[in-house]
């Protein structure tokens, strides 16, 4: 999958001596931000998870994923989410709506 | 005829540092497990010798220094069921005569440029469920040597790391082990700083064959790790002393 998303990982780190390049961190609208959760699985096609996915209900879904979306949330977003916040949401929406307010 | 649990057939395996060394031998003997070998050195010309000497098939040339732009490596490349990780350099020098660069070259090449390839590979999603990951440390990052304070210490912080790594990569059933090599005869140890006849001293008086490693015997337990008769195992880092004596 090609992903050419201004937050994407690939982009941020090609040259990996820099600084974190906080020119990247902006607020997402749900669309933008549904696409870097699903990046977030491995094996889960990223079709499967839409804004109203409950995805502590996806098979793959783990505490290692739920580590990797908060450093995505930490990355892209500067925002910081608690473990326990996410336990506590239902839908990735719920998440957007979560760190949005944060 | 039982199958050959041994075969690396129908595998594409990335093998780093395969211009000399261990990387040559092990792409050299992964060839001839019949797998499909992703060559990865600096210097063309030494990555084509590697390839002259491999059993024929359709193997790729990924030239590249992995300390510089690593995500222009990976992009291209296949989807791996095996990496070899065997770039690395010596170092030898007191620890009274230790500076900045002295690190920042050996940590850089020896584990910032291989942990930074991993996670490359595993963001460009270029790693198969089921895949094997072999990190070449050093006996050295538990057996104290003199002069070898940086080096030693590299390959102890890629021991670890491939610890914390075996960790996040067992749901997708990628397994992750280390082989720690006592001395082998390549370019490390040659132009390493001792002279060879110190070498040949040492390789007659401290290890119990009177032999140190050759780099294929290195390339042939790589091969074992990355076949699937290692399917279920993970987290092992395997001494390959050679006999040594001073462990």
């Amino acid at each position: 999958m090609q992903r050419t998303w201004w937050f994407s990982r690939g982009n941020v780190t090609t040259t990996h001596h820099a600084e974190p390049q906080h020119i990247y961190l902006r607020t997402m609208n749900l669309e933008e931000f549904v696409q870097g959760f699903a990046e977030q699985f491995d094996d889960t096609d990223p079709e499967e998870i839409q804004a109203g996915t409950q995805f502590h209900e996806l098979e793959e879904w783990s505490s290692l994923i739920g580590m990797a979306v908060i450093a995505f949330v930490k990355t892209s977003m500067g925002k910081k989410l608690e473990g326990g916040e996410l336990k506590a949401c239902v839908t990735v929406e719920d998440v957007y709506n979560l760190v949005k307010g944060k | 005829m039982a199958p050959n649990p041994f075969t690396l057939e129908g595998k594409t395996i990335l093998v780093t540092g395969a211009s000399s060394g261990i990387g040559r031998s092990t792409a050299v003997a992964c060839s001839q497990m019949r797998a499909t070998v992703v060559v990865n050195g600096r210097n063309e010309a030494r990555l084509d010798a590697t390839l002259a000497l491999m059993a024929p098939g359709s193997h790729v040339k990924a030239a590249g220094d992995l300390t510089g732009d690593v995500a222009a490596i990976v992009a291209p490349l296949p989807k791996l069921d095996g990496v070899v990780h065997c770039a690395g350099i010596g170092h030898s020098k007191l620890c009274k005569q230790i500076e900045a660069e002295d690190i920042d070259l050996v940590m850089g090449v020896n584990f910032k440029a291989p942990v930074l390839l991993q996670a490359e590979l595993l963001k460009q999603r270029k790693v198969n469920k089921g895949a094997s990951i072999v990190f070449v440390a050093s006996i050295g990052y538990d057996y104290p040597n003199v002069a070898n304070g940086i080096y030693c210490a590299s390959k102890g912080a890629l021991v670890s790391y491939a610890n914390c790594l075996k960790l996040e990569l067992a749901p997708r059933l990628i397994r992750v082990n280390v082989i720690s090599p006592g001395m082998v005869w390549t370019d490390l140890i040659v132009h390493g700083g001792m002279t060879e006849e110190t070498l040949r001293e040492d390789e007659q008086n401290n290890y119990l064959f009177h032999q140190y490693n050759q780099p294929e015997d290195i390339a042939h337990l790589a091969v074992y790790l990355l076949s699937d008769a290692t399917r279920r195992m993970t987290g092992s880092n395997i001494l390959f002393s050679a006999g040594a004596k001073r462990l």
